[in-house]
């Protein structure tokens, strides 16, 4: 015990008076520098106060038995703890391998919800399209009227309109109708149809995207159903490459979407006009049944929707 | 347990009775080089010991860090500010119902969903931009960080599908930063320190400490009594926290001896444990988006580049973007030097020179990202990554220049106002603004 001790100390001092070592340098940089900083001015600018100098004479050696087991406790735990730590976040991005694969169930435990993260930042290749979300509005302006139907507006277009020529572009234009359609792609099925609780709220969020838009240019009031579709352009290869690519846009639309109180923007559903929008829209969607079959897939999420809602604690 | 620093048990055997010296007995043949390992070993251990426990390291690049985060983040919520109840608020597509939906699901922080009212959403929002002030400025900075991370996962967890890879990275920061001491240098608790310190005030005695402490723990409280925080480890983690201040207050008024050198050491060990996992997050950021490049083919035929400048998501300035798309040799240097600066960085870290000629490539690429791609937030918040490998001798002079530079602008503003009489050290005491200078002063 005394030889440890005794070393301990020694050496101790050794770290306090400093030779750093000068060639150690630069995996712990910003230490490293911080340490030597630290030395050069007698151990002030760090601690910025009257406490911390005192700890840059503490021997550790100097310390009582049950004190060094205290900070040798706390090395150790910490110690673990951050190894677990950058372990989970390495096997989190890892490709999927062996130990992954086999560990999967605990990483994601820890990882979700706060440590997730994904830094395939235009990897492994870039988007090349363009992808654009076009709406439409099927509109009755008075009770006994025959339906309209709007042409396709261009959503997406506006918001790169905001955003071109601006420093500072706002998230709004950039990532929710760009993110929305995502989530919705991501978590609809090749047919179209929601996978799961995600699917539900991502065509939820997507239409209420849309009618959020709309209600620019539309008396969302008068507004019945909505359709999108997504257009997907490729961006042709460069001019200075031999690549030929089939650029013609090619669309695809989604059902007809009843809107309900739910989906209307907050200032348009308080307004008092849309009031008795929730029942009648529960009425039509029960008549629509006959429609698409993605037409009756979307009603169904409009009614689930509510239904979970009320159920959730 | 009787043995103290437990790793360097199986070292000291090693490097013991067989010694050094008998190894070497020989004379002519080349000396081994394992010789004295086991002793220079047990040395370097004890050194690194001593280092961690002593001291919180890096005080600078933490400050640096903390000030870049709060900055982007305090940037960020004024620049969305007209547009925060879509993106956020009441008036969110990603309606209330629909965000409770997800967050039950996946079990994120958020005490935006605690209430639908707009009320409570006006609240944190404000609550959210008045952290990122006060950690900006370094004030009460356990405190402003805690609040900094609250308001950062509220925002970001209410409505996770309008953030991008600059949110995310926000995101992990705030909480990271919570447990490093951030505001040794650069802030208003170092001059407080200092001050006090010169004017022989005790620590224990900062009644506006005692105060943030009671109303922070009976937000606590009312939020567990309410049934709003229903995240047991959530509510573990701000209870801890708040627990680990009374404790240590007493131990800083009542215990000076060994009690409070361990506990701050323990302090130290947490700093510099956390600053372990920011440095190994950004070597993960960049290798993992280094790695994944090198599997597509568009970086390796030197096209990739091309792609996003021309995404019109991504083309905010499309005469400059041009540019660039104009010329292949251009876009193919860009697209290779842009994987081989990521893949490269973690290995640079070896090297002094290395790391920091990559460093700046990075934030110089970043800055570009910034302009070129429209994506401010998501630069600054890389930028303020990468400061947590600043060099000290750059930050200690950046900061003194950023603090002549201030007292100069607020020097005459200072006069102005008649606040330039005080007793204290005359230039720098009436700015307001300067942190760096009284910090450093410290």
């Amino acid at each position: 015990m005394g030889e440890r001790t005794e070393m301990m100390s020694s050496d101790s001092a050794a770290g306090a008076r400093g030779e750093p070592g000068e060639e150690r340098a630069s995996t712990v940089t910003p230490s490293d520098d911080g340490a030597r900083d630290d030395r050069a001015r007698g151990g002030g600018p760090l601690a910025g106060g009257v406490d911390d100098d005192s700890l840059e004479s503490v021997r550790l050696g100097a310390l009582s038995l049950p004190a060094r087991a205290v900070v040798a406790v706390a090395i150790g735990a910490l110690a673990v703890y951050a190894c677990w730590h950058l372990a989970m976040i390495f096997l989190f991005v890892a490709p999927s391998n062996t130990v992954r694969e086999e560990h999967w169930g605990t990483v994601r435990a820890y990882m979700y919800p706060e440590f997730e993260q994904n830094w395939k930042l235009f990897a492994p290749n870039p988007l090349q399209r363009n992808t654009a979300v076009h709406a439409r509005a099927e509109i009755r302006e008075g009770a006994g009227q025959s339906p309209s139907t709007t042409e396709w507006i261009d959503l997406t277009a506006w918001e790169i309109d905001q955003i071109r020529h601006n420093p500072l572009p706002s998230h709004s234009n950039q990532n929710m109708l760009r993110r929305g359609w995502d989530f919705y792609e991501k978590s609809h099925n090749d047919d179209g149809e929601p996978v799961g609780m995600r699917g539900e709220v991502s065509a939820s969020y997507l239409h209420r995207i849309a009618l959020e838009r709309l209600g620019d240019r539309l008396d969302l009031t008068t507004v019945e159903r909505i359709q999108l579709r997504v257009v997907n352009t490729r961006v042709p290869a460069p001019n200075w490459r031999s690549e030929d690519f089939d650029t013609e846009p090619t669309a695809e639309e989604l059902g007809w979407w009843t809107v309900t109180t739910e989906d209307l923007p907050a200032d348009v559903r308080t307004s008092g006009d849309a009031a008795g929008r929730g029942a009648e829209a529960e009425g039509e969607t029960e008549d629509a049944d006959g429609g698409t079959e993605a037409d009756g897939d979307t009603a169904a999420d409009a009614n689930d929707d509510t239904d979970g809602n009320e159920a959730r604690p | 347990m009787t043995v103290p620093p437990p790793r360097s048990a199986p070292a000291a055997e090693s490097g013991g009775p067989g010694g050094p010296g008998a190894r070497n007995a020989g004379g002519p043949p080349p000396p081994s080089p394992f010789a004295d390992l086991g002793r220079k070993f047990d040395g370097a251990l004890l050194r690194g010991i001593g280092n961690i426990t002593r001291r919180a390291l890096g005080p600078y690049q933490t400050a640096i860090v903390r000030i870049g985060f709060a900055f982007t983040m305090l940037l960020y919520l004024v620049r969305e500010w007209p547009n925060r109840g879509l993106l956020y608020g009441p008036d969110s597509p990603w309606g209330y119902d629909l965000a409770s939906r997800f967050v039950d699901d996946t079990g994120a922080f958020t005490p935006l969903l605690w209430s639908d009212s707009a009320l409570w959403f006006e609240f944190v929002y404000h609550l959210a931009i008045l952290a990122c002030v006060a950690l900006l400025l370094g004030w009460r900075t356990r405190a402003s960080s805690t609040l900094f991370m609250v308001g950062v996962l509220a925002v970001q967890n209410r409505s996770v599908f309008m953030g991008d890879g600059g949110d995310n990275v926000i995101h992990l920061m705030a909480m990271y930063l919570v447990l490093t001491r951030c505001g040794q240098v650069w802030s208003l608790d170092a001059r407080r320190r200092a001050r006090r310190a010169a004017a022989g005030v005790p620590a224990t005695h900062d009644p506006v400490g005692v105060a943030i402490w009671a109303v922070l723990g009976v937000a606590l409280l009312l939020s567990v009594v309410t049934g709003s925080m229903d995240s047991l480890v959530w509510t573990l983690f701000f209870a801890g926290m708040w627990a680990v201040h009374a404790f240590w207050w007493l131990v800083t008024r009542y215990a000076p001896g060994e009690p409070r050198i361990v506990s701050r050491m323990i302090g130290n060990l947490v700093h510099n444990a956390a600053l372990l996992v920011i440095m190994f997050e950004v070597c993960v950021i960049y290798a993992t988006a280094g790695w994944y490049k090198i599997q597509g083919s568009r970086w390796q035929d030197g096209t990739a580049v091309f792609y996003p400048l021309k995404l019109d998501y991504f083309n905010a300035w499309p005469e400059l973007s041009d540019l660039i798309t104009g010329s292949g040799l251009l876009v193919l240097a860009l697209t290779y030097g842009t994987v081989i600066v990521q893949v490269a960085f973690p290995f640079a870290l070896l090297n002094r020179r290395a790391k920091n000629v990559l460093l700046f490539l990075m934030m110089g690429e970043h800055l570009g990202i910034a302009v070129m791609l429209g994506l401010p937030f998501f630069s600054l918040a890389m930028i303020a990554m990468d400061a947590v490998f600043l060099p000290t001798v750059f930050l200690l002079w950046a900061g003194d220049r950023t603090g002549r530079i201030a007292r100069r602008v607020t020097a005459p503003v200072a006069r102005l106002v008649g606040r330039g009489e005080r007793p204290a050290p005359p230039t720098e005491a009436p700015a307001p603004a300067p942190a760096p200078a009284g910090a450093e002063r410290a």
